[in-house]
């Protein structure tokens, strides 16, 4: 749900808006070199950056890697249609990740550091003694599959934002799209995405405010702009115009946070778990203003385009772009199509190296070469070969499968979120809970989130991702009571809390 | 401007953020010796 918007913007290419865009560019390149020594020590420093991070760029990156173009083009496009009722959408997200930063996160980046753990199956892996491979392998399954559809949809998105920004072929736009992205990850890995997730939170953010601002000043102010639209649609200012269902819907997205690898991957990578505190606040500060400055974008452009025919193609998801283009000088306009692409391409990195871990990490290292020390240059090398791979495979099921792409993107924020998030959760926080509970809470996760999106009267009645949440939570808890926890159980679970006494 | 619209485009999202500087207040841990040592 959170991944499905794809750019379609009509917009005329100005030079100065060219060169602003390509400006942005280079420089996420230049990260990607600039991180390039640093990221091939080991894979610890390929993939979790070594967990050095500071706790600004966690903050950043958790927070943009979780936002695609769904923000900027999805929810701007959401106010504009049904007006302040659309804060709900991003409200659960919002609530879930601040939760997540300051009580989850410190628990994960802990035990990540006593067991070295370098991805998410690792954790679970170590957490439950899986000394077969039976639940890594599961894992490593369910992550490929949505990690591939989701990296294909970011450059499909990608691709169409070139073609319609700047008159490319949507060909060579998806082309451009992984190149940018390949180039600097495979380079700079987890330094380079995280770096260049900072930046490209830091344009989202100053779009998402200066866009609003000068439309509704440009609006005759924000009292205006809401008598005016008062007057237009008075469901447009009642925040609750919506029925509870749906209302229950928009925050129940917020349930997908704790089980996407992406970001969960980030708090993994912090120096210092005691200042994931520190990124809860900041990261809270960005996902909120970048939220409602889309929200008010959408009630600002529906004063200018009271009638949704004013739009090119009668397309909500093009007023951001449009608004922009109207309001903003040229080279302006340029950054606003660099955080779209900025909101794709941040997200698209981030899926991009969960997916290279799996196969390197979790695969290749510890199912079949398990026991064996390995080279860790050889290690990053072929990281960086599974990267590219990856994107080559991204790019062709993108060009050739685009109903395939979109058919897994549908269940990906939510499948993602129903068999990883109570799972990772129980396991952070129930000593009782147990490798099968886990297998069967994440096969169950899965499941009802397929089964619930295909059944029409299901769908309709609730966003698919509550009740299976809510049911791999259930299954988990259940299938645990039935079996028996790790011996070491309690050894394992105690690295996970502080160890207060130490640190006086 | 009616109540409901200023509650939830000002006073929710200002809510959230103070949910979170709470949040991470209450949590600190008094037991680490601060960055200058001197703890």
């Amino acid at each position: 749900m959170m991944q499905e918007s794809a750019s379609t913007v009509h917009v005329t290419a100005d030079p100065w808006a060219v060169t602003a865009f390509f400006a942005y560019l280079l420089v996420i390149i230049g990260i990607g070199f600039y991180a390039r020594r640093f990221s091939s020590a080991g894979v610890s420093e390929f993939f979790v950056g070594g967990r050095k991070m500071h706790r600004f760029v966690v903050a950043l990156s958790a927070v943009v890697s979780g936002r695609s173009a769904w923000l900027l083009l999805g929810v701007t496009g959401m106010a504009y249609a049904s007006g302040a009722s659309a804060v709900w959408a991003v409200t659960g997200y919002i609530t879930a990740e601040v939760f997540l930063f300051v009580f989850y996160a410190p628990r994960l980046r802990r035990f990540a550091e006593a067991y070295d753990c370098v991805t998410l199956p690792d954790f679970f892996a170590v957490r439950f003694g899986d000394r077969d491979g039976r639940l890594r392998a599961v894992l490593i399954m369910v992550i490929l599959i949505f990690m591939v559809g989701y990296v294909s949809s970011q450059f499909v998105g990608g691709g169409k934002a070139f073609a319609a920004s700047f008159g490319l072929n949507p060909t060579a736009g998806i082309l451009l799209t992984a190149l940018i992205v390949l180039a600097y990850t495979t380079l700079g890995g987890f330094l380079a995405v995280s770096l260049s997730d900072t930046l490209q939170a830091c344009i989202m953010i100053v779009a998402l405010v200066v866009v609003p601002v000068i439309a509704i000043a440009d609006g005759g102010g924000l009292a205006a702009v809401v008598a005016e639209l008062q007057t237009l649609d008075p469901t447009m200012i009642d925040p609750v115009a919506l029925s509870a269902g749906v209302i229950i819907g928009f925050l129940g997205i917020g349930l997908g946070s704790p089980g996407n690898p992406h970001i969960i991957v980030r708090y993994m990578s912090i120096a210092d778990p005691d200042q994931l505190r520190y990124s809860a606040v900041v990261g809270t500060i960005w996902n909120v203003v970048m939220a409602w400055g889309a929200v008010f974008i959408g009630l600002a452009g529906r004063v200018y385009f009271p009638d949704v025919a004013l739009l090119p193609d009668a397309d909500t998801e093009q007023l951001y772009p449009l608004l922009a283009s109207q309001h903003l000088s040229p080279v302006f306009f340029g950054v606003v199509v660099a955080s779209i692409f900025a909101a794709i391409i941040s997200t698209a990195d981030s899926q991009l190296l969960v997916a290279a871990s799996s196969v390197v990490r979790d695969f290749y290292e510890k199912i079949l070469h398990r026991g064996e020390t390995i080279p860790q240059r050889r290690l990053v090398l072929y990281s960086r070969i599974v990267v590219g791979l990856l994107v080559v495979v991204s790019v062709v099921v993108g060009m050739l499968a685009e109903e395939l792409v979109f058919w897994l993107v549908l269940f990906a924020w939510a499948g993602l979120g129903a068999a990883i998030g109570p799972t990772s959760i129980l396991a952070l926080y129930w000593r009782r809970t147990t490798r099968a509970g886990v297998i069967a809470g994440l096969v169950t996760g899965t499941a009802v989130t397929i089964i619930w999106e295909k059944t029409p009267f299901l769908s309709q009645l609730l966003y698919e991702l509550i009740p299976a949440f809510f049911a791999g939570l259930a299954v988990t808890v259940l299938v645990s009571y039935l079996t028996q926890p790790p011996e070491d159980v309690d050894r394992v679970f105690d690295s996970m809390v502080a160890q207060r006494s130490e640190t006086m | 401007m009616t109540i409901p619209f200023i509650l939830a485009m000002f006073v929710l999202p200002v809510g959230i953020i103070s949910l979170a500087v709470v949040l991470a207040r209450i949590t600190r841990d008094d037991t680490r010796p601060n960055r200058r040592g001197d703890g």
